[in-house]
Parts: C-alpha cells; structure tokens; sequence
C-alpha cells in the first residue's frame, strides 16, 4: 500500500510539474534583446548630429573615406573620396539595421559604397565579378570610444565609423587624401627627396594607389618599401607601419606645402620632415640607358599608353585626346639609321611622328636628336604631336629609371619634372 | 490491479486539478523588430503598391536582401532611380500586351508573385553574366538595372527578352510544354553553349546560343525572341537561313504556338503584335536619339533602289543622276552623320562610269530642333577643305535641286512610312525627313 501512495505521490509531482519561477532564458525574450539591441545601434548611429567618419577597409585591400550621416527615417547620406565628385556631392540611399546573423547594417539601396562592390568593372574599375571585393552588409564588432567597428558581412571588410567633431570635419574628411595629394603634386619633380632617420630617401608618389615608396640605399644597394595611407585633417596615417633603417614611420603629422618653395613638410615621429625637389636619382644604373633601347621585351618595341607628365600632370600634352589614339610606341632599332616614336591611331602607325636618333652620353642618360618625321599631323592635333615631339628632343636626354621587370620611365634629365612611362 | 490503476486515477485526477496553472502570455513573437522587411515608405514604394502590389498582387523588393539572390555571388542593389522607369517599362511592354491578349485575369492569375531587382549584373565562372533568373513559379530575379535606360531601346529591348524568357520558364512551371518539342533539335544541346557562336547555333536550328543549353531553354529563348524580335523581325532572321535550320526553327515556332493556344487559349501571333506595338510606343522620338553616343549616328539609303520613295525628292535625286551624269559620274547614294552639338555631314557617294573608283563628297551642316523636334538644316560656312570636300564643290551644281531641298525646307524628323513593326530605336530602322508642310515629300534612309 505504500508503494501506491508513493506511486500516486510519484504521479502527482510528475503531472503537476508547472513551475513558473524557472526560465529557461532569463531576461527579455531573445526577439526583445534583438530589438533592443538593433534600436540601441541605431539610436548610436542617428544620435551623432555631427555624423560620422567613414573609413572602409575592403577586404580587396586599401582604404576609402566616406562621411555619412544617418537619419531616423532609414536614410543615409555619404560623401565619398571615390571620386572628386563623390567627395563634395552627397548621395542619398536605403539603410536598415536588420538581424542577419547577428545586428546587421545594411545600405540596401546604391550608394558611393556599392561602387567598390559593383562587380561590372565598366562601372568603377575593379575585378569582373568581384570589383574590389568590398562589402556593404556589415555585423557591429564593437564599440570603443567614439569609434564602431563593424565586419562585413560576405567578404569581412572592414568599417570604421568615428564620430565627426563638426560639420567642418565631416565635409573635409573623404577630400583629406586628394588634398594632401594635390600638396605632393606641388613637388614637382620625378625625383624627390626627403631625409628620415637621418637616411637620404627618394620618395615616390603614386596618387592612383595612394601610396608613398621610400628608397634608399642600404650599402650600396636601393631598397625600397611601400606604404599606403589616408589622411585624416592634416595627418597622413599609414595602413601599415612603413620602417627605414631604424625609423617606424606610423602617420605624419601636420603635412603643409611651401608653394612658393616648393617644399612638402610635416613632423614624423616628432621631427620635422620635409620633401624637396631634385633633379637627380638618388642611385643611378648606368647601364639601363643601353637595356633600354637594345632590349625591349617582344625584342622590337616598347608602349606607352599616355604622353609625358608634366609637373605631375598626367598626360599634360593630351596624347589621349587624339581621336581613335591607342597608344605610343617607341621602336628602337626601326631601321638602321633611326628610331621611331609612333603615334598609334586605328591600330597602326599615324602618318606623322619623329624619327630620333639616339645617343648615349657618359652619364648614362639617353639622348635623341631629330633625324626627321614621318609626316605632318593634321591642324587639329599638330600642336600634341609636336610637344611630344619637342619633349622627345630634350636637349639634356633622360634618365632612364627601371620600374619593373619589364618597364621603364624615362625621365627628363634636364629638370626632372617631365616623364614617360613605357611597357611591353 | 484494480486498485493500482484506481489511485493513480485518483492521482491524475488530482495532478490534474492542482497542475492547470494558466498561461498568461500568448506566443506572438514580434518578428518584425528582428527582420524590419517593414521600412518607411517612400514615393517608390507608394508607386509600386498602386502599379504591381493591388493589381496583381506582386512585390517588387529593391531594397537589397542578401538571400533573395545568389548568397555566393558579388552583386548590388539597384538605384533608387532606376526602379520606377524599369518597372514602368516592364508593365507597359510585358504585363499589358498579356493583359489585353489574355484576357484582364491572366496576369493576375500567372504572373510570378514577386520581383526582385539587382542593380549589377551576376558574374558566373564561366565568363558569362545572368540578367534573371524564374524560382518555382513565384518570383523572377532581374540583375542590371542600373544599365537600364528608357531611351536605350537595345537595352530595354534585353531586359523584355529577360522577362519574357523567364516568365515563359514560370508558365512551363504552371503547364508543361509538349515534350516532343525537346526532339526537334535534340542532338544538339550542349552545356559550352556559350563558346560556339549565335551563327552556329543558328545554322543547327537554335534561335540564341543559350537556346543550345537544353530544351527548357530552349522553349523559353524560342517565346522571348519571338516576343522580343516581333513578327518582322523574327521572319526576316529565320528566312535568311539555310532550309534545314528553317525547317526546325519553323517547328519549335509551331510548339510555342500549340502551347500557349492550348494552355492558355492565348493567340500568340497577337500576343506578339502587341508586344512589338508596345515596344515601339517606348522607343524615343528619332530626333531625340540622332547624334554621338545616342542612338543612331548615321542615316543612309539609294533612293534610285530603295523602295517607298515620295515622288518629289525621288524627282530631285533623279536629274542629280542626270546631271552627275555629264559630268561623267554617277551617283549612288547619299548619307549623314550625325555629330556632337547638332553637327551633321551629308556625303553623296559617286563613281566613274565604270564603277571601279568610288568619290565621296561631304558637306557639313547644322541641325537644329525646335520645341516640336522640327529640324532645319544650315550649311556651315566656310566648309573645311580636303578632299571629300573639294568633291563636294565639284558636284554641287548637279546635286542643286537636293542640296535645296535640303535647305530650303523644315523637316519632322521621324521613322519612315514603311518601318518594320518592332524596329523603331534599333540599329537598321528606316527613318526619314519629312518636309514639314507636306507629310508626303520626305527623304527615306536606314538608321544606324
């Protein structure tokens, strides 16, 4: 009889087991947490009147700048350094803060952000079917001071929004870059020099990737590191620490130009830097000149598929406005007594252009005098031709600079401040 | 036993009265705080709620939604700009023609239920790029609308082709097709359909090289060129092949017929009629589309040869040729080309008598427009003056009456009395000038 009160005490805990005090989950349900974990993101986002600073990592690599500000209403705003005008006109688009895997934002309609994602390279460059492989669904990694940090989603680039201080800040900041660029450009030699940790450095700017190449030499040899940056205000920071000799070199600080002299300047971990103009590399091949002409890499001919830059001014003589223009071509031994520096135009030789004759003085550079031309160009780009043609004939012949395996830039010897780039 | 079992029906009894404790919370999680489909509307959503969501009930979703599409693939949302003349393009030239074909019903009942657009188009490993995709009858993916312009008749003229490929994959879905059509070319599917060329696809009876992939395709690619080409069009390209190909692209025709008069008692032939009607209601006015980077650059034509000549400027081209014709030439044709900033040059093309050498002479001139897209057309001065110049001085006297006609007159720019159906922003449209107080004198050429 015992064992059936026991059993009928058994049935009456097992039946009667509705506990309310135990949750399984204690707290909100997981629905309130996500809701109040995406509101608290977006009142984060929407509470800074200021908006914010941009940085965008893609996981394709570099940096690019935006401001954006976000309005309660799920739109935003950006500005861009993509391109000069993206950095001064805002765009408008979709944005929604929407639980994906986690809290994600999501800028659901095109924007200056989409370009770096649109795999159509005839929209901005980029890799057919990936473009720079960047993202625009980003999870929130964390927050730290006036900093958000968020992770895209497909491909893991990387979001930095930073407060803007003042409507001023976040106007200037996606301009910062092409800015501080344009103060390099003012520099207006080939060659430029710069002492760092008490090492002579040519420094080289290549405004296309935003990068800084410092060479110096270490014995007697050239080493050269590359450094990619963005600016912020009037900070250069570099994306990775860019080391010579024994210097760190993490951002320069306080970047200005001297227009009138010339002179890019700023401080660098504290001491004063500055860029100055040269006419001379720092380490010169003495034999590239010869490389040069004996030895183009298809054997014949070398390309180019711009004209000179001039003070930094690309193509300054405007090869590629000439209607149907391919590109230049530079055929060394085109006959036994002259060379020929080609206009291609429909796919074959112009009917004008100079044949020079080339000569190797003992100071390494390259030297062309006129042997004649192959015909008159038309009214219309008469004056193109003969510029290039002119330059061509620099009377103080080029320094010729190797750049790769197969490419070499050739540059005036007279004032370093014009230059051709040339290919197989 | 019996005891057993009448205790423990007293303890049920009991746990039961004890354990009915209540359940005070409903389980109506609020979904919509975690996903946030529901965003604040704007214009473009108000527009597509009035156009596709209460007449048909579809949802056209451009805000971009990661599984909608491919999850594998880089792509990107649309403009917000792009969304409303894309879809005001895909009811006018795919939604009405079915509408008044089928009956008002039919698309309420067959379309898919929603529409999602991409604004890139989808890279595929192979080298080729998707422009849609049809699910389960329920929804159609169309990529590329960003590329999409109004006044790009080549363009919006693919993004048809696209609908109306996958919505023929969507009815497939609903109704099957006969099987018997898959026989017709069957030998010839081949997953590399994109390495052989159209050409050869053609010639082995296939209509596009993606038709080649396999037979479902194939009927889809079958519908939507028949749909996308028009009746004239479509003829012209079959006609020109061989007799075999001819033969079974005749046949499939024949299937896609059958089908869509059997499963949905649609007269194709009219379905196709007023998809072309529809299409050259979208084209843009010729005079807007004249010009570099526009539509058409050049319009050209015999008017000794060509057909559907007006009596007067077939007149004045006549005593050109007779007079050219003392001179010791002959004249053949004439041409423009239409420039940048309202620049066109008019060239007569003529030969010596033996046709062995032939001479161009050009002019140059102005055209302006007026409000009602009225040209009038000004000889430049002075002319440049190489050769095909200096030509045109040795002519000009012959070629008097035209060049008068010419400039004497306004002209409304517009396609010519003869255009096939289906051409009209399509590179080889008949196009003409016609004199502005007298609709039957015009000059008549092909459009490129």
């Amino acid at each position: 009889m015992k064992k059936y009160i026991l059993y009928a005490m058994l049935s009456v805990a097992l039946f009667n087991s509705c506990k309310k005090g135990i949750d399984p989950a204690p707290g909100d349900r997981p629905e309130e947490r996500t809701e109040a974990a995406l509101n608290s993101y977006k009142d984060a986002l929407t509470g800074n009147t200021n908006g914010w600073k941009a940085l965008l990592f893609p996981s394709g690599g570099g940096v690019y700048l935006f401001s954006m500000k976000f309005g309660t209403n799920d739109r935003v705003n950006m500005i861009s350094d993509f391109t000069t005008a993206a950095a001064s006109t805002s765009a408008e688009s979709g944005y929604r803060l929407r639980l994906q895997q986690s809290p994600t934002l999501l800028f659901d309609t095109y924007s200056y952000i989409h370009l770096l994602a649109d795999p159509d390279p005839s929209v901005a460059g980029g890799q057919g079917g990936q473009g720079y492989k960047s993202d625009f669904e980003f999870y929130f990694d964390k927050t730290s001071g006036d900093t958000i940090k968020l992770i895209g989603n497909r491909l893991g680039s990387k979001l930095f929004l930073v407060k803007a201080k003042t409507a001023a800040e976040y106007d200037a900041f996606p301009k910062g870059t092409n800015d501080v660029l344009g103060k390099l450009n003012q520099v207006r030699t080939y060659f430029k020099r710069a002492t760092i940790g008490g090492i002579d450095c040519e420094v080289k700017v290549n405004s296309a990737n935003k990068e800084l190449t410092f060479s110096y030499l270490n014995g007697n040899t050239l080493t050269s590191v590359t450094g990619a940056f963005y600016v912020d205000g009037t900070t250069m920071i570099f994306l990775n620490p860019v080391t010579i000799g024994t210097a760190v070199i993490t951002e320069i600080k306080g970047v200005t130009i001297d227009a009138a002299n010339r002179i890019f300047s700023g401080t660098i971990n504290g001491t004063a830097f500055s860029l100055r103009e040269s006419i001379t590399p720092l380490k010169y091949d003495l034999t590239a000149a010869a490389t040069f002409y004996n030895s183009p890499p298809n054997g014949a001919y070398w390309t180019s598929p711009a004209g000179f830059t001039l003070d930094g001014v690309a193509d300054a003589y405007g090869v590629k406005t000439i209607p149907s223009f391919g590109f230049l071509l530079f055929y060394p031994k085109y006959n036994a007594s002259y060379s020929r520096l080609g206009f291609i135009v429909n796919n074959a030789y112009a009917a004008y252009g100079p044949a020079p004759v080339a000569s190797f003085p003992v100071n390494g550079t390259i030297k062309f005098t006129n042997f004649g031309s192959f015909g008159t160009a038309p009214a219309a780009i008469l004056p193109i031709v003969t510029n290039t043609t002119n330059k061509w004939y620099d009377t103080g012949g080029f320094y010729v600079i190797k750049t790769g395996v197969t490419s070499y830039d050739l540059v005036s010897a007279t004032d370093a401040r014009a230059w051709t780039s040339w290919g197989p | 036993m019996k005891k057993i079992f009448k205790i423990s029906l007293l303890a049920l009894v009991v746990s039961v009265a004890v354990s009915s404790c209540k359940k005070d919370k409903t389980l109506n999680a609020n979904l919509d705080a975690i996903d946030r489909n529901n965003t604040v509307k704007s214009d473009i959503d108000n527009w597509l709620t009035t156009n596709y969501l209460n007449p048909y009930n579809i949802e056209v979703k451009y805000r971009f939604d990661p599984f909608e599409a491919d999850l594998d693939k880089d792509i990107t949302p649309p403009k917000e700009s792009q969304v409303i003349p894309a879809m005001e393009t895909v009811r006018d030239i795919w939604i009405k023609p079915y509408e008044k074909v089928g009956g008002p019903n039919f698309m309420k009942i067959y379309t898919p239920k929603q529409f999602y657009l991409v604004g890139s188009p989808s890279y595929n490993g192979d080298g080729t790029i998707t422009l849609g995709t049809a699910e389960g009858g329920k929804k159609i993916v169309l990529y590329v609308i960003n590329n999409f312009s109004k006044s790009n008749t080549a363009a919006t003229s693919e993004m048809i082709h696209v609908i109306e490929h996958e919505f023929t994959h969507i009815l497939n879905q609903k109704v099957a097709y006969d099987v018997n059509f898959d026989l017709v070319t069957k030998a010839d599917y081949t997953a590399n359909w994109n390495i052989p060329s159209q050409a050869t696809a053609r010639t082995l009876g296939f209509i596009t090289q993606y038709s080649r992939s396999n037979p479902l395709e194939d009927f889809a690619e079958m519908t939507s060129i028949m749909l996308q080409y028009g009746k004239a069009k479509y003829d012209a390209t079959v006609n020109a092949l061989t007799a075999d190909s001819q033969t079974k692209l005749r046949k499939k025709e024949a299937f896609v017929v059958d089908y869509f008069k059997k499963a949905f008692n649609i007269d194709f032939y009219a379905l196709q009629a007023e998809v072309t009607a529809a299409t050259d209601r979208n084209a843009p006015p010729l005079y807007t589309a004249l010009g570099t980077g526009k539509t058409y650059t050049t319009l050209s034509g015999n008017p000794s040869t060509d057909p559907n000549q007006s009596a007067e400027f077939s007149g004045l081209w006549a005593a050109a040729k007779t007079a050219l014709n003392a001179q010791g030439f002959v004249l053949t044709t004439y041409g423009m080309t239409f420039g940048a900033n309202n620049f066109v040059t008019i060239r007569y093309t003529f030969t010596n008598p033996a046709g062995t050498t032939t001479y161009f002479g050009d002019a140059d001139y102005n055209i302006t427009y007026d409000a009602s897209g009225i040209a009038t057309l000004t000889l430049i001065n002075p002319q440049p003056t190489s050769t095909t110049y200096g030509n045109w001085t040795f002519v000009r006297a012959s070629m008097a009456g035209v060049n008068n006609y010419l400039v004497n007159n306004k002209f409304k720019v517009d396609y010519a009395p003869n255009f096939l159906p289906g051409t009209k922003g399509l590179p080889g449209a008949l196009g003409a000038f016609y004199k502005s107080t007298d609709p039957t004198s015009f000059i008549i050429g092909t459009l490129n």
